[in-house]
């Protein structure tokens, strides 16, 4: 959870650019354990799901960040597979030099 | 002061990386095993153990990973899996080595083996992306950096690489640059649903797929 304890801290980056930021998780077995780590964080501002086994996501991969334009494109693909973790400022960077700040 | 700021331009900014790839092979015959291999240049040091508790030098490249998308003439040999012991690690190697992801660069310069299953057809090539983080002075100036490599089928094959804004993610049919971005419609947990045809084409967006102990 420290990941999106990070994403809460870096949230006001994403709103100034009008970025809506998704959490999608893709591997709880059980809603119940999605349902936990809402509680976890009762004043987020980003939007948080939850995939039941992954169903309906396939096309996703997990573990991995999706920086999408206004016209539904995807423009960046980060792979975090490797450290498990998203490297916020390096996603915020990428947004202004695609997007436009 | 002229020249010195020509090579500068021509170098590139700090931190920078390069890759080029080749197949040295003279000849690629069906079913044998050749090598193709990727190289990788940096104005600043490859941190290929990069552990995020570590204060990163400035200008250097964490853990560069290599993703091959792979035409259906082309397998990629087992020998190219990485080794690793631990308990429960074979299914997820199995799965590193499939998704989008391939492996770490640990090296300069690696080496994949691979053969041919077919003839290729014309212009048929090995789709090699590089993709790192590059370390800035401050927090807050890091970047996410990818290139890529079509590889011609051929012997002797040579090309470095360039910026690959818009490369295909094509491995497993996974999302990718380029695509459109599905909508889906999600359980929020909290008893409501998170339509995404909401969010998608009306606004910019991040998506973060994470797993239950992200």
């Amino acid at each position: 959870m420290k990941q999106l304890v990070q994403l809460q801290k870096v949230y006001d980056e994403f709103e100034k650019r009008d970025i809506e930021v998704i959490a999608v998780s893709l591997e709880a077995a059980e809603m119940e354990q999605h349902a936990k780590t809402l509680k976890r964080f009762p004043n987020r501002r980003f939007k948080l799901a939850g995939a039941l086994n992954w169903e309906g996501m396939d096309a996703w991969a997990r573990t991995t960040g999706y920086l999408i334009d206004k016209t539904g494109v995807i423009r960046q693909v980060f792979p975090m597979e490797t450290y498990n973790r998203p490297d916020w400022w390096s996603v915020l960077n990428e947004a202004d030099r695609l997007l436009g700040k | 002061m002229i020249l010195t700021f020509l090579a500068i331009l021509a170098a590139g900014p700090p931190g920078s990386f390069d890759v080029s790839a080749h197949i040295p092979a003279e000849k690629l015959a069906l079913e044998t095993e050749y090598h193709f291999i990727v190289e990788v240049e940096a104005d600043g040091e490859i941190d290929a153990n990069f552990n995020p508790r570590n204060k990163p030098a400035p200008g250097s490249l964490r853990k560069p990973i290599l993703q091959l998308d792979v035409p259906p003439s082309v397998q990629i040999l087992d020998s190219y899996k990485p080794k690793d012991e631990r308990k429960g690690a074979e299914d997820w190697l199995e799965f590193y080595f499939k998704k989008p992801y391939g492996r770490l660069i640990k090296q300069k310069s690696t080496q994949i083996p691979f053969k041919l299953v077919a003839d290729p057809k014309p212009g048929e090539t090995l789709g090699i992306n590089v993709m790192t983080y590059l370390n800035g002075d401050e927090a807050k100036d890091r970047r996410f950096i990818r290139r890529r490599i079509d590889l011609p089928l051929k012997p002797g094959a040579r090309l470095t690489g360039k910026d690959a804004q818009a490369s295909s993610w094509g491995l497993d049919k996974k999302l990718g640059i380029g695509d459109k971005a599905p909508a889906f419609k999600l359980p929020a947990g909290d008893g409501t649903d998170l339509d995404m045809t909401a969010y998608l084409g009306k606004q910019p967006v991040f998506i973060q797929t994470y797993r239950a102990d992200w």
